[in-house]
């Protein structure tokens, strides 16, 4: 049975670990916004509010002993949407489906397969915040 | 039988680590290489990386490849896989073949397969992306629109490719 899809009003944000984020250099790899099983796991910024997903995404995927969630990377569903349907080499039909966790009631996905340029793409639009709390 | 690597120059192949992979050895032999495993290698074994590799990712690259030789199975929620020593060869081939990278002072990152991946800007400050994996290249050439892979055994297509658009 297919999942709700998230409203094109919506806000979502991808938790970035410290291996796709070159601080000193800021470049991101395409990694922050891909996934090899096409289940790229994002959160509703209208479910849970972005210091709450820290908490959040530090207990679930800082699971080695280094390397941590060091920031997230905010974007508007509708803006994501439309990155993709006029992504010239590849258009891609987008959605974000709603797939609450136990220990992410925010968590969504996103089914589709991107593409390494894509993903470039909409890393280039996402809205950087950095983890105050991290060094 | 134990396997040794032998070099048919000094430094020619800067990876002393033990490896087990078809591509790897594929592109050895291809190459004229005689493939040993040392003796001593055992599975758990770190990889490091050649001194002609860390002089063009610089400290920095450095750093954050002694980071994440460091995770283990299951970071990032269980999803990410511990670095692939398979993926350090193919990497060290391509810095090998390409040392004139050092001056876009390239980005090392890692994805969850446990693969390294490299990132810079071209000459005209356009992307470039390259992920190694065990036996192939994926890359991302943004002033080409290009997005694509490569066989290790076709590595010099690839560095080619990539020396014309260097700053």
């Amino acid at each position: 049975m297919s999942r709700p899809q998230i409203s094109s009003e919506e806000n979502i944000v991808r938790a970035i670990h410290k291996a796709w984020w070159d601080e000193q250099t800021n470049r991101k790899d395409s990694s922050i916004f891909r996934d090899s099983r096409n289940k790229l796991s994002v959160s509703r910024l209208s479910i849970l509010n972005l210091p709450e997903l820290f908490v959040i995404f530090h207990k679930e995927l800082d699971t080695s002993p280094n390397g941590v969630i060091i920031g997230a990377g905010e974007i508007n569903v509708g803006h994501l949407q439309k990155i993709g349907k006029e992504f010239l080499d590849n258009p891609t039909i987008i959605t974000v489906e709603e797939d609450p966790m136990e220990g992410n009631p925010a968590h969504a996905e996103i089914p589709q397969k991107i593409s390494r340029g894509l993903a470039k793409k909409i890393i280039s639009e996402l809205l950087f915040h950095k983890d105050k709390n991290i060094d | 039988m134990n396997l040794l690597i032998t070099f048919t120059q000094a430094n020619s192949f800067p990876f002393p680590f033990g490896f087990g992979n078809s591509g790897a050895e594929e592109f050895l032999k291809s190459n004229g290489e005689n493939i040993r495993r040392p003796e001593n290698s055992r599975s758990e074994d770190k990889p490091i990386l050649s001194k002609a590799t860390i002089t063009v990712i610089g400290e920095n690259g450095k750093n954050r490849f002694n980071e994440f030789k460091e995770y283990q199975n299951g970071w990032y929620g269980g999803k990410g896989k511990k670095i692939s020593k398979s993926s350090v060869f193919t990497f060290e081939q391509f810095i090998k073949s390409l040392p004139e990278l050092k001056r876009a002072n390239p980005s090392i990152f890692l994805s969850l397969e446990g693969n390294l991946s490299l990132g810079w800007e071209d000459k005209n400050g356009l992307s470039i992306e390259v992920e190694f994996y065990p036996d192939k290249m994926e890359y991302f050439i943004e002033s080409l629109d290009e997005e694509s892979e490569v066989k290790l055994s076709n590595l010099f297509e690839l560095t080619e490719k990539i020396r014309k658009l260097l700053k």
